[in-house]
C-alpha cells in the first residue's frame, strides 16, 4: 500500500494548477513542496542534505554566474551567459559589501577547473556563507548544459526546523512532468530519512500564491 | 556597645508588652510568650502562630519591631561581631517563616532587608548577610516579593569577597530557575531573567559578569534557556577582557565530560536505575547454560542479548559527545565568529600555552561543523605542528577536525606536508610515526580529494615497517583509501572492488557535489506494484539478509553468505557491469565518461582477483612482472567482456538497470516496504564487499587486519550519525600497547583494590549470614533454639523406619543381636 496514491497526487496538482489558472499572477508561480517531519531530534540525530537531478527543470529562470578561464569566458560570451574572470574577482578587493551583492544578484554560481581552489582566496567566505559556494565545470562540458544542470538539481537540507521547502516545478509544466518531478523528489527525500516513512508527519504542495494541497 | 543595643531592643520589647498588657485577656498568652521569648524559643512560637496567625498578631508584631530597631541599628554601625547578632538572625528566620501571613509587614519586612543589604552589604557580617539573604530567598519562593528586585541585588551582592555567600546565590538563582521553567512554565518572567542576566554579562566588574555567565551556562545546560540568544551571549563573552571569563565560555562550547552528565541530567538517573535492573550479557548466558533448552529460551535469549548490544551502542553513542553541538548549531553567524576567534589568536598578545590550546580547539570544531573558509588557519597551524611540541597530539586533533570537504584541496596537501616531514620519517621516534599517519588518515578521511598519488603510496610502503604500530597505522590509511579512492594506491594495495558506490557520500571532488539522477537501488523493485516473479524474488532476497544481519558473526553464515555470493552476487555482479556500458551510450556525456571509467576499473579488478593468488605470493613484484600482468589483464578484458555480452543475450535482453531505478523512483511514490527491501539489498551488498575483501586479504590474513577493517567501518557509520569529527582517540591509536612502567602498574592495582568488591562478578552481599549455609547456621544456633527442630525431625520417620528401630530395640532388650 503506497502511501501517498497516484490519485490523490494527481488531484492535488490539478487543484493546484487550477488554481493558478483561475487567478493569474504576472509572474510565474513556483510549485514547491513542503514537507513536516517527526520522530526527529535536530539537535542529536546529524542533518540530512541530499540533492537530486529532476527530469524538468523546476525553476527556469535562475540566474547562473560563470566565474571562468579564457575557455569559458569565449564560451559564455558566445551563449550570452554572465561570467565574471579571475580579474574581475579580485577588483572586489575582498571587500563584503560587494561579494555580499554579488551573491545575491544570482541564484547559483559555476566556475572553471582551473579559477575553483583560488575562489576561497580571492573572495574569502562571502560566498559559501551565502551557501552558494560554486561547482566546477570542466571545459569538456558545455556551459549551458552545465547551467541547466544546476537548475534542474534540488537540495533538500535540513536546518534547525522540522521542516522544509523545495522548489519542485512551475505552473508551466503539464500534470504529467509535475507528478514525475514531484514523486521522484518525495521518493528521494523519504530515502534520506532514517526511519523513510516514518518520519515523515506531512506533505504539502502549493503554488507560489496558491492554497497548499495536503497530499499525505 | 553590644550590650547596649541589646538593652536597647529588650526595653523596646517591654514597651510593646505593656501595650499589651492592657488588655486582661491576653495577659495569659502574654506571660507564654514572654517566657518563650526569654528562652528564645522561637521554632515553638513559630509553629503556634502559624496555626492561628489572626490571634497570635501581637507576638508576631512584637518580633516584628525588634527587628525594625535592630536594623535601624545596624544602618548605623553594620559591623558587629556575631554573638551579638545572634538574636537577630533567629528573628528573622522566625519573620520570614510567617511573613506570608501578614503581607503588609512582609513587605516592610523585605524592603528594610533590601535596603540594609544594598546600602551596607560588604560591611556586614558574613553569617548575618547569609541569614538575610536566606530569608529573602524563603520569601521569594512564596512568592512575597518582586523576583527581578531580588535577583538585582543578588548581582550586587556578588561583589562581595565572600566565597560561600557567591556560592550560595548562584545555587539559589539557578534554583529559582528551575522553579519558574518547571513549576510555573512562566515563559514572560523567564525571558524578563535572562535580559537581566544579559545585561549583568555586560557589566563592568568582572564577579558579576561571570556569574551572569555562570547562571546563563547552567541555564543553557539544564534546558531552562536552550535557545539561540543564550548561546550567542555565551559565545561573546569568549572575547571577554578577562581571561578567566573567556575559558569559561569556550570550555562551554567545547563540552567538557561534567557537562555531559549535567546535560542529561534527569534522564541519566533513571538509565542507571534501569541498568542496575538489567542482567549482563555474562549473567544472561550463564543461565542459560544451566537449564534446559527450549526454543522458547532460546529466543528470549537471542532478544535479550539484542537489547544489551543495543543499550551499549546507545551509552557509547551519548558519551562520544565531542563538543556542545547544539551550542555550536546556534551561533548567529559562526563565519565571523571564527575569523575573529582567529584574530584574537594571531594578534601579538601572549596567552598562556592552554588558553591558545583553548582557542585553537573552538576554532577547529566551528570551521568543521560549520564547513568555514578560514584559510590561514591551516597555515597557522604549521608551526606547532612538530614532534617536540607540547600537547601535539591535540594539535594535529584540531588540524583534523578543521578539515572538511570544502577547504581547497592545496591548502589541505601543504598542511599533509608538513606532518609528513614533520612527523613520517624514520628518524622519529616510532610514536611520533604513527601519530602522524594517524593524524593523516583522519585528515584524509575528511577530505580525501586532497591527497596525492605519491604522497599515499610513500606513506603506504610502511605497512612493512619493523615497528608493528607504525605498519597498522599505515595499513588502516590504505584501508581508507580502498573504501574511498583505490585508484591512488599502489595496485597490490588496491584490493578488490567492493561492489558499494557510496551513496552517503556529498561531493565528488572539490566544489563537485554528488547529484543523485534517481534512488539508488531502486533498481531491485518491480516496476508494477502488485509482485510478479521479482517481486517474490526480492522477498526471498529480504529474508536471506535478514539472516544475515543478525548473525554476522557465526561461522554458518559464512558459508551461508559464499554460496550466495557464488550463487547471486557473481551473475548480478556481471550483469550490472554489463548492463551499465547500454546506458552509458544512452547518456550525457558526463555520465558516459564516468561510467566508461567505472567499468574499466570493474574490469581491471575482475581481473585482479584471478591474479591476485600470485601477486600475494610473491609481494614485490618486478616492473616487468607488472607489465605481464598488465598484457594478461587486457587480455583476460577481452574475454570478460565476450562472456559478458553473451551474458547479456541469455540473461537480461530488457531494460538496464539504471533505466529501471529512474522510472521506478519517478513513476510511483516507494512504499516504506520497498524501501525496506532497498535497504536489505544495499546492506547485502556491502556484506558481500566485506566479506570478499576478507577472503582477498588472503591467507596472510591476521586479526589484526580484519580489526582494521571493522573499525573503519565503524567509524564511517559514526561520522554519519554524529557529529562527525575526529576523537582524540583515533589519533593515539596505538595498536600495540605501550609497556606500562611499574608506578603506572601500581597503581592500576591500588585502583583495583579499591572497588575489589565490584570487579569480579556481581557485588558481593554483606550481611550476617553471607557465605554460609542454612546448616552451618544452624550448627552456631543455640541449642534450645534448634531443639525442637531436632525432635521434629526423629518423628517424621517413615512407619517403616519406625517399625525396624522398634523391633531393634525389643530385641536388644531381650538379649539378642538387633538385625
Amino acid at each position: 500500500m503506497s502511501k501517498v496514491s497516484r490519485e490523490s497526487l494527481n488531484e492535488a496538482i490539478a487543484e493546484v494548477l487550477k488554481g493558478s489558472s483561475e487567478k493569474p499572477r504576472k509572474f510565474r508561480e513556483t510549485i514547491e513542496l513542503q514537507i513536516g517531519l517527526k520522530n526527529y531530534d535536530p539537535q542529536k540525530d546529524k542533518r540530512f542534505s541530499g540533492s537530486i537531478r529532476l527530469k524538468h527543470i523546476p525553476r527556469p529562470s535562475m540566474k547562473v554566474c560563470v566565474f571562468g578561464d579564457q575557455h569559458h569566458l569565449d564560451e559564455a560570451a558566445a551563449g550570452n551567459i554572465p561570467a565574471m574572470s579571475a580579474d574581475d574577482l579580485k577588483k572586489l578587493n575582498k571587500q563584503k559589501k560587494l561579494i555580499k551583492k554579488l551573491a545575491k544578484s544570482y541564484d547559483a554560481f559555476i566556475a572553471s577547473e582551473s579559477l575553483i581552489k583560488q575562489i576561497p582566496r580571492i573572495l574569502g567566505p562571502g560566498l559559501n556563507k551565502a551557501g552558494k559556494f560554486p561547482s566546477v565545470v570542466t571545459h569538456g562540458e558545455s556551459l549551458q548544459s552545465k547551467s541547466d544542470e544546476i537548475r534542474a538539481t534540488v537540495k533538500f537540507q535540513m536546518k534547525k526546523v522540522l521542516c522544509l521547502s523545495v522548489a519542485v516545478g512551475h505552473v508551466g509544466l503539464t500534470q504529467e512532468e509535475l507528478v514525475s518531478n514531484i514523486s521522484l523528489s518525495i521518493n528521494f527525500l523519504v530515502s534520506l530519512l532514517k526511519k523513510n516513512w516514518q518520519n515523515v508527519r506531512s506533505l504539502n504542495i502549493k503554488s507560489t500564491m496558491g492554497k497548499p494541497q495536503r497530499v499525505y | 556597645m553590644g550590650k547596649m543595643s541589646k538593652t536597647g531592643g529588650k526595653n523596646d520589647r517591654k514597651g510593646g508588652k505593656g501595650a499589651k498588657n492592657a488588655i486582661p485577656e491576653r495577659a495569659n498568652s502574654g506571660k507564654t510568650s514572654r517566657f518563650t521569648m526569654s528562652e528564645r524559643n522561637l521554632g515553638l512560637m513559630q509553629e503556634i502562630i502559624r496555626k492561628d496567625p489572626e490571634s497570635y498578631k501581637e507576638e508576631f508584631m512584637e518580633q516584628f519591631n525588634y527587628f525594625v530597631q535592630t536594623m535601624k541599628l545596624l544602618h548605623l554601625q553594620p559591623e558587629q561581631s556575631r554573638t551579638e547578632m545572634q538574636s537577630l538572625q533567629e528573628s528573622v528566620l522566625f519573620l520570614s517563616g510567617l511573613a506570608k501571613h501578614y503581607p503588609k509587614e512582609a513587605k516592610q519586612f523585605s524592603d528594610s532587608l533590601f535596603e540594609l543589604l544594598r546600602e551596607q552589604g560588604s560591611g556586614l557580617d558574613a553569617d548575618v548577610r547569609m541569614s538575610f539573604c536566606k530569608a529573602l530567598v524563603l520569601l521569594r519562593n512564596q512568592d512575597m516579593l518582586d523576583q527581578i528586585v531580588l535577583l538585582e541585588t543578588f548581582f550586587e551582592l556578588v561583589k562581595v569577597e565572600d566565597k560561600v555567600l557567591r556560592k550560595f546565590l548562584l545555587a539559589s538563582i539557578s534554583a529559582h530557575l528551575k522553579r519558574v521553567y518547571h513549576k510555573k512554565k512562566d515563559v514572560k518572567m523567564l525571558g524578563k531573567i535572562q535580559n537581566l542576566c544579559f545585561s549583568k554579562m555586560k557589566d563592568s566588574r568582572s564577579i558579576v559578569a561571570r556569574c551572569a555567565q555562570l547562571v546563563c551556562i547552567d541555564a543553557f545546560r539544564r534546558k531552562f534557556w536552550r535557545d539561540e540568544r543564550t548561546a550567542n551571549v555565551i559565545a561573546e563573552a569568549c572575547f571577554h577582557k578577562v581571561p578567566k571569563i573567556q575559558v569559561t565560555s569556550m570550555k562551554f562550547f567545547l563540552g567538557s565530560e561534567n557537562d555531559n552528565g549535567e546535560q542529561e541530567g534527569d534522564d541519566s538517573d533513571i538509565d542507571s536505575e534501569a541498568e542496575d535492573n538489567t542482567k549482563t550479557l555474562k549473567e544472561v548466558m550463564t543461565s542459560f547454560r544451566n537449564v534446559k533448552k527450549t526454543r522458547k529460551r532460546a529466543k528470549n535469549v537471542e532478544r535479550a542479548k539484542k537489547m544489551i548490544s543495543k543499550k551499549k551502542k546507545q551509552k557509547k553513542e551519548g558519551r562520544s559527545k565531542e563538543c556542545n553541538l547544539m551550542a555550536i548549531q546556534s551561533l548567529y553567524d559562526p563565519q565571523e565568529f571564527a575569523d575573529k576567534l582567529f584574530g584574537a589568536l594571531e594578534s601579538k598578545k601572549m596567552d598562556k600555552f592552554e588558553m591558545r590550546l583553548f582557542k585553537i580547539a573552538l576554532c577547529a570544531r566551528i570551521i568543521g561543523i560549520h564547513r568555514l573558509h578560514t584559510l590561514s588557519f591551516y597555515s597557522y597551524l604549521h608551526r606547532f605542528l612538530q614532534p617536540k611540541q607540547r600537547d601535539v597530539t591535540k594539535i594535529l586533533l584540531y588540524a583534523a577536525q578543521a578539515c572538511h570537504e570544502m577547504v581547497p584541496p592545496d591548502t589541505i596537501e601543504q598542511l599533509i606536508r608538513v606532518i609528513a616531514n614533520n612527523f613520517v620519517t624514520d628518524r622519529n621516534s616510532p610514536e611520533a610515526m604513527t601519530v602522524g599517519i594517524n593524524a593523516i588518515r583522519e585528515i584524509l578521511s575528511n577530505c580525501p580529494f586532497a591527497a596525492t598519488e605519491e604522497l599515499l603510496r610513500d606513506l603506504s610502503e610502511y605497512k612493512t615497517y619493523k615497528n608493528k604500530n607504525v605498519s597498522m597505522a599505515a595499513r588502516s590509511l590504505i584501508t581508507l583509501f580502498r573504501a574511498v579512492n583505490p585508484k591512488l594506491l599502489a595496485r597490490r594495495d588496491r584490493g578488490k572492488p567492493q561492489e558499494k558506490d557510496d551513496e552517503e557520500k556529498e561531493y565528488n571532488g572539490f566544489a563537485r557535489p554528488k547529484v543523485h539522477d534517481f534512488i539508488s537501488g531502486a533498481e531491485i523493485l518491480d516496476e508494477d506494484d502488485d509482485g510478479g516473479e521479482q517481486g517474490h524474488l526480492s522477498d526471498n532476497e529480504e529474508e536471506e539478509s535478514d539472516l544475515d544481519v543478525s548473525d554476522i558473526d557465526t561461522d554458518e553464515v559464512d558459508t551461508e553468505e559464499e554460496e550466495e555470493d557464488d550463487d547471486e552476487g557473481a551473475p548480478v555482479a556481471k550483469k550490472r557491469k554489463v548492463e551499465q556500458k547500454p546506458a552509458a551510450n544512452d547518456d550525457e556525456e558526463d555520465d558516459d565518461e564516468s561510467d566508461v571509467d567505472d567499468e574499466e576499473e570493474d574490469v581491471d579488478d575482475e581481473e585482479l582477483e584471478d591474479v591476485d593468488d600470485e601477486e600475494e605470493e610473491d609481494v614485490e613484484v618486478d616492473d616487468e612482472e607488472d607489465e605481464e600482468a598488465e598484457d594478461e589483464e587486457e587480455e583476460e578484458d577481452v574475454t570478460v567482456n565476450s562472456e559478458s555480452a553473451t551474458d547479456v543475450v541469455v540473461v537480461t535482453p530488457e531494460v538496464d538497470q539504471k533505466k529501471k531505478a529512474t522510472k521506478n523512483s519517478m513513476d510511483r511514490i516507494l512504499t516504506q516496504e520497498d524501501f525496506k527491501n532497498i535497504r536489505a539489498y544495499q546492506l547485502k551488498k556491502q556484506l558481500i564487499g566485506e566479506k570478499r575483501l576478507k577472503k582477498q586479504m588472503g591467507k596472510g590474513r591476521s586479526n589484526a587486519d580484519e580489526q582494521i577493517v571493522e573499525d573503519m567501518a565503524e567509524k564511517l557509520e559514526m561520522k554519519r550519525s554524529t557529529d562527525g569529527l575526529a576523537r582524540l582517540s583515533d589519533i593515539e591509536h596505538f595498536y600495540k600497547k605501550k609497556r606500562q612502567t611499574k608506578e603506572e602498574r601500581m597503581a592500576d592495582i591500588t585502583a583495583g583494590r579499591a572497588d575489589e568488591d565490584y570487579k569480579f562478578g556481581r557485588p558481593k552481599k554483606n550481611g550476617p549470614h553471607v557465605g554460609r549455609t542454612n546448616e552451618q547456621n544452624s550448627k552456631k544456633k543455640v541449642f534450645a533454639m534448634v531443639k525442637n527442630k531436632v525432635r521434629g525431625r526423629n518423628r517424621q520417620r517413615s512407619f517403616r523406619d519406625q517399625q525396624k528401630s522398634l523391633r531393634n530395640y525389643l530385641m536388644r532388650q531381650s538379649g539378642r543381636k538387633p538385625q
